[in-house]
C-alpha cells in the first residue's frame, strides 16, 4: 500500500514537472500563438505583453507583436496606446501579403476602421468603467485569427525558452 | 422338243392363271372401270394376232381380252391340226394381266391397274398347229402324200399389250403451318388429271405419316378430294394420295402444326382470359384475351418498379420440332414492359426472339408499363407471339401468331393550377415525379410516387388568400366501376362526382392528400401534393431571444466596448462554424414538410420555415436574431458591422430581417415585428420559398447545436445561443 503511494506520488511529480513547462510536455512544442493564447486566457496578459514588447525591441515591424500590444491595449482601454499603434499596424497590414494573412486582412481592416470611428465617442469615464474587463479571464485574444495567420506564413519567430521564462510557472 | 415346249409353257399358264385369278377377284371386289375390250382368234391361216386398249389404263382401270384358238385349218391344201393346248404367257413382272377364264382353246384375259408402278406387259396365247399326215392312197397301206418327209409345224400367238399409268395430283394446302390446338385446320384438296380421261377419286384416300385426324370430303367433282386435318400434337407431315393402299401421290409442300399459345390475366392477379381465336377462323364473341385483354395501370415518370403487372404466358411445346424462331413484340403500346417477374427486376427488350432450341415450352412473364410522362396517354394494343419456320418445298417461310390485347391506362391527377417543373422534364403538369423523402417510415419515399403538386404562390391573391381551385382526377380509359375515394390529407376540399373521371373542389390547406382509384379489383393509390414549408418556429424563435439576452449579458459583462464592436469578434460570435445561423429543417412528425422542394444543402442551408403562418427562409431568421443579440450586447453601428462581418453584400430581405431583430432587441415588439416582416419578404422571396404552403404545426425536431448531427432530419438554433464563454 505504501509503495503504490509512493508510486502515485512519483507519477503527480513528473506530470506536474511536465505541464510547469508546457516546452517540455510534449515532442512537439507548442506553436508561438498556443503558447501566448493559452496564457492570455489564463489572465497573464501583463507578461503576454511583455514578451511582445521584448520581440518588438528587436524587431520593431514585428506585426505579430505589435497586434498583441494592441489587444493588451484595447483590453485594458489604454486608448493613448490605441491611438499610437492604430497607424503602424494599419501600414504593416496593408504592406503584408502573404498567403495566410492575405486572405484575414480585410477583417483586421475592419476591425481597425471600427476602432478609429469607435474611438472619439469613448469618454474618459467610459474607458475607465470597461478597463476593469480586462482582467477577465478566459476571453480570447482579439487578434488570434490575424496571429495565426501570420505564424503560418512564417512571420512569427518560434518562441525561445528565455521568452516562456517571462511567465509563472505552473 | 415340241411337247416339252407346250408342257413348260402349260405349266407357266396354270401358274399365271391361279395369280390372275386372285387379282381378278380382287379387282372384282373393287368394282374397276372396265374401259376397253379385245377380241382374238387365231388358225392356222391367220396364225398372229395382237391387241392394244384405246389408252393406258389409269388406277382401278382395265381392260378385258378374250384370245380363241381355233383347233384346225387348210394351209395351202394342208390340213393342220393343233398340237397339244394353248398356253397364255405373262410377259414382264406379270402383274398386270391376269387370266380371267377360258380353258383349253379360248381364253379370257383382264388388264387392271391395281395402282402399282406404271407399266406396259404383254400376255400372249401360243399355239402350235401341226400337219395332218395324209394317210397312203395306194396298196397295202404305203405310199402317201407324205409319207416319207417331215410334217409342217405353225405357230401361232395372239398376244395383248396394255400400259398402266398414274394420274398427276396438284396439292391445295391452306394454311401451310397451323395451331396443333385439335381444333385448327389445315384445308387441303388434291385434284388428279390424267390425259383423254377424268379421274374419279372416290376410291383414293389421303394419308399423312403423323396420324393427324383428316377428313375427306366426297370428290365433287370427282377428280378432286377435299379435307381438313386437325392435329393436337406439333410436327410437320408430306399428305400421301393412296389407291388399294398404295401411294400415287405426295404433296410436294410440307404442312406443319406448333402448339403456340399466349395467354393473360384479365387483370392483375385475376382469372385467365378465355382465347378469343375460333378454330375456324375469326373471333369469338368478347371477352377474351384479344377484348377487353389485359390492363396495365401505368406508373408516372420516376417509377419503374412498383406499378401493376398482370401474368402473361407464352406457351411452345417441347415437342415442336426444334425448327424456327419465337419473337413476342407489341403494337401500339409504346410504353409497354414484359418483364420475367411479377415485382422488380428488368424488362426484356421487345420484340423479343427466341430460337425455337431454347424457347421455353411454357414460360410467364408479367406486363407491365414503363414509366411515363404527364404527356402520355392511354394505350390499347396488342402482344403478339409470333412462331416462325420454314417448310418444304423450297424452303418459305411460314409464320403462326397469338394475341393477346393490352390496355395500359393513366391516372392522372391533374389542375389548371398544377405546377410544370422543368427540372423534371415533364411536358405536362399532370404529374410529379416524387414526394420527398421521409425519415420517419412515412409512405411518401423519394422518385417512387408520382403526385399533382401544386404551389402556394400559384393559389393565393395578395392578401395571401387561397382562391378555389379544382384539381381534375382522371382514370383513363373510362371503365365502368371505377371508383374514387380520398384515403388521407388534410381536412379540406371535397371530393365531387363518380367514376373514372372526378374533381377535388377546393383544398386550402397544405399536405399530402391521397386518393385511391378501385378499378377491376385493383386499387391505386395516388397524390395532390399542396407542399408543406418547414414547421412553425415563432415559438422556437421566441425563447431563442431569451437565450439570446443571457448570451448577450455575459458579453456586456465580459467584454468593453471596443471589443463588442470589433468585426472580428462579431466574426468569431455569429459567423464562425454557423453560430450566428439556424442549420437543418424543421419539421413536425405530424405535418410533414415536402423534401424535395424544400431541399437544405450538406451544411445545413437552405430551407423554408413556416414563421408566423408564412414560409420564410430558415437564413432570415437567423438574420433577425443576430440583428437581435447585436443590439443586445452593445453594437453602436449595426449595419456597417453586419456588414464587415458577413463580409458580403446581403439582399433586401436580409437587411429588414437584421433590421427587426435589431428593433426587437431595442424593444420592438417582436410578433408585431415579425409579423409584418415575413409578409413583406414573402414577396421578395425566390420561387422556393413561394412554392410552399404554410406548415400549421409546430417544428418537433428541435436539437441542440452539439447535438446535431443530420441536417435532414434536425434543426437547431444559432451556436452563440449556446456559447457560456463568448
Amino acid at each position: 500500500m505504501k509503495q503504490i503511494a509512493q508510486l502515485i506520488i512519483l507519477i503527480s511529480l513528473t506530470f506536474s514537472q511536465l505541464l510547469a513547462n508546457p516546452l517540455q510536455a510534449s515532442a512537439d512544442p507548442p506553436t508561438f500563438f498556443s503558447y501566448v493564447n493559452q496564457q492570455w486566457l489564463e489572465g497573464n496578459k501583463k507578461q503576454v505583453l511583455q514578451l511582445a514588447e521584448v520581440r518588438l525591441k528587436s524587431n520593431p515591424n514585428d506585426l505579430a507583436s505589435l497586434l498583441i500590444e494592441l489587444d493588451y491595449a484595447v483590453s485594458f482601454m489604454e486608448i493613448k496606446r490605441i491611438k499610437d499603434l492604430l497607424p503602424v499596424v494599419r501600414q504593416l497590414t496593408l504592406s503584408t501579403d502573404t498567403p495566410n494573412f492575405s486572405k484575414e486582412k480585410k477583417l483586421l481592416i475592419a476591425d481597425l476602421d471600427a476602432y478609429e470611428s469607435l474611438l472619439p465617442s469613448i469618454t474618459e469615464q467610459m474607458a475607465q468603467d470597461e478597463a476593469r474587463k480586462g482582467a477577465i479571464k478566459g476571453k480570447p485574444l482579439s487578434s488570434e485569427k490575424f496571429i495565426v495567420a501570420l505564424e503560418q506564413d512564417g512571420l512569427v519567430p518560434a518562441l525561445t525558452s528565455s521568452e516562456t521564462s517571462i511567465f509563472p510557472t505552473r | 422338243m415340241i411337247r416339252l415346249f407346250a408342257s413348260k409353257i402349260h405349266r407357266r399358264a396354270q401358274t399365271f392363271f391361279i395369280i390372275g385369278y386372285l387379282l381378278c377377284s380382287l379387282s372384282v371386289a373393287l368394282g374397276e372401270d372396265s374401259i376397253d375390250s379385245g377380241n382374238l382368234t387365231i388358225s392356222p391361216t391367220n396364225p398372229n394376232k395382237s391387241w392394244s386398249p384405246k389408252r393406258d389404263l389409269y388406277p382401278d382401270e382395265s381392260v378385258s381380252l378374250t384370245v380363241n384358238v381355233t383347233s384346225s385349218g387348210t394351209v395351202n391344201g394342208k390340213a393342220f391340226t393343233m398340237k397339244d393346248s394353248p398356253a397364255a404367257i405373262f410377259g414382264g413382272s406379270a402383274t398386270l394381266w391376269t387370266q380371267t377364264g377360258g380353258g383349253g382353246t379360248s381364253f379370257n384375259f383382264k388388264a387392271l391397274n391395281t395402282g402399282l408402278e406404271p407399266k406396259t406387259e404383254t400376255v400372249t396365247v401360243v399355239a402350235v398347229w401341226e400337219e395332218v399326215p395324209v394317210p397312203p392312197s395306194g396298196k397295202g397301206g404305203e405310199g402317201g402324200e407324205g409319207a416319207g418327209r417331215e410334217l409342217q409345224i405353225i405357230e401361232g400367238s395372239a398376244s395383248g399389250t396394255a400400259s398402266s399409268e398414274r394420274p398427276t395430283f396438284t396439292w391445295e394446302l391452306d394454311p401451310r403451318l397451323q395451331f396443333a390446338d385439335g381444333q385448327s385446320q389445315i384445308s387441303f384438296s388434291v385434284t388428279a388429271a390424267a390425259a383423254g380421261t377424268t379421274i374419279k377419286l372416290q376410291k383414293y384416300t389421303i394419308k399423312n405419316n403423323q396420324g393427324w385426324p383428316l377428313n375427306m370430303q366426297s370428290p365433287s367433282p370427282p377428280n378432286k378430294v377435299n379435307g381438313i386435318i386437325k392435329s393436337d400434337s406439333p410436327g410437320k407431315v408430306i399428305l400421301r394420295i393412296e389407291i388399294n393402299n398404295i401411294e400415287q401421290g405426295r404433296s410436294e409442300n410440307e404442312v406443319a402444326f406448333a402448339k403456340l399459345d399466349l395467354a393473360v390475366e384479365r387483370f392483375e392477379g385475376g382469372a385467365v382470359l378465355s382465347e378469343d381465336r375460333l378454330a375456324s377462323g375469326g373471333t369469338t364473341s368478347p371477352p377474351h384475351e384479344l377484348d377487353p385483354g389485359t390492363l396495365v395501370i401505368a406508373q408516372a415518370n420516376g417509377d419503374v418498379n412498383t406499378g401493376s403487372r398482370s401474368k402473361l404466358t407464352l406457351k411452345g411445346d417441347a415437342g415442336n420440332p426444334k425448327e424456327g424462331t419465337f419473337t413476342l413484340r407489341a403494337e401500339n403500346l409504346p410504353n409497354i414492359a414484359v418483364y420475367p417477374a411479377s415485382n422488380g427486376g428488368s424488362a426484356i427488350t421487345l420484340p423479343h426472339t427466341w430460337n425455337a432450341t431454347e424457347f421455353p415450352a411454357d414460360s410467364t412473364f408479367y406486363v407491365g408499363a414503363t414509366s411515363f410522362t404527364g404527356s402520355t396517354n392511354y394505350q390499347d394494343g396488342r402482344l403478339l407471339l409470333t412462331y416462325k419456320r420454314t417448310l418444304e418445298a423450297g424452303g418459305s417461310e411460314h409464320k403462326l401468331e397469338d394475341t393477346v390485347g393490352a390496355k395500359i391506362a393513366t391516372i392522372s391527377l391533374s389542375s389548371t393550377k398544377a405546377a410544370v417543373d422543368p427540372a423534371f422534364s415533364l411536358t405536362n403538369p399532370t404529374f410529379y415525379p416524387a414526394l420527398g423523402v421521409n425519415s420517419w417510415g412515412n409512405i411518401y419515399e423519394q422518385a417512387s410516387v408520382p403526385a399533382c403538386v401544386i404551389y402556394y404562390k400559384d393559389v393565393i391573391n395578395v392578401d395571401f388568400e387561397v382562391q378555389p381551385f379544382t384539381v381534375d382526377l382522371k382514370f383513363g380509359p373510362a371503365l365502368q366501376g371505377a371508383t374514387w375515394s380520398k384515403v388521407a390529407g388534410p381536412t379540406s376540399g371535397s371530393l365531387n362526382g363518380s367514376g373514372s373521371n372526378v374533381a377535388y373542389k377546393d383544398p386550402d390547406k397544405g399536405g399530402v392528400y391521397s386518393f385511391d382509384v378501385t378499378v377491376i379489383e385493383k386499387t391505386t393509390i395516388t397524390y395532390l401534393v399542396l407542399p408543406l414549408a418547414g414547421a412553425e418556429v415563432k415559438n422556437l424563435i421566441q425563447s431563442d431571444l431569451l437565450k439570446a439576452d443571457a448570451f448577450a449579458t455575459t458579453v456586456v459583462s465580459t467584454y468593453n466596448v471596443l471589443e463588442r464592436n470589433l468585426p472580428s469578434n462579431g466574426n468569431r460570435w455569429f459567423v464562425n462554424a454557423g453560430a450566428g445561423d439556424y442549420l437543418g429543417r424543421p419539421d413536425n412528425t405530424n405535418s410533414r414538410t415536402f423534401w424535395k422542394l424544400n431541399q437544405v444543402s450538406s451544411n445545413g442551408m437552405g430551407a423554408v420555415a413556416t414563421w408566423f403562418g408564412y414560409p420564410t427562409r430558415v437564413g432570415k431568421m437567423s438574420n433577425f436574431m443576430v440583428g437581435y443579440a447585436a443590439r443586445k450586447i452593445g453594437v453602436l453601428s449595426f449595419s456597417g458591422w453586419i456588414a464587415q462581418i458577413i463580409g458580403t453584400s446581403n439582399d433586401p430581405s436580409a437587411i429588414q430581417s437584421w433590421n427587426a431583430g435589431w428593433d426587437v432587441g431595442g424593444g420592438a415588439d417582436y410578433t408585431t415585428t415579425v409579423s409584418a416582416l415575413v409578409k413583406d419578404i414573402w414577396n421578395k422571396a425566390d420561387d422556393k420559398n413561394k412554392r410552399l404552403w404554410p406548415n400549421p404545426l409546430a417544428l418537433d425536431n428541435h436539437v441542440p447545436r452539439a447535438t446535431h448531427t443530420d441536417v435532414d432530419r434536425e434543426f437547431s438554433s444559432p451556436g452563440f445561443l449556446y456559447m457560456t464563454s463568448p
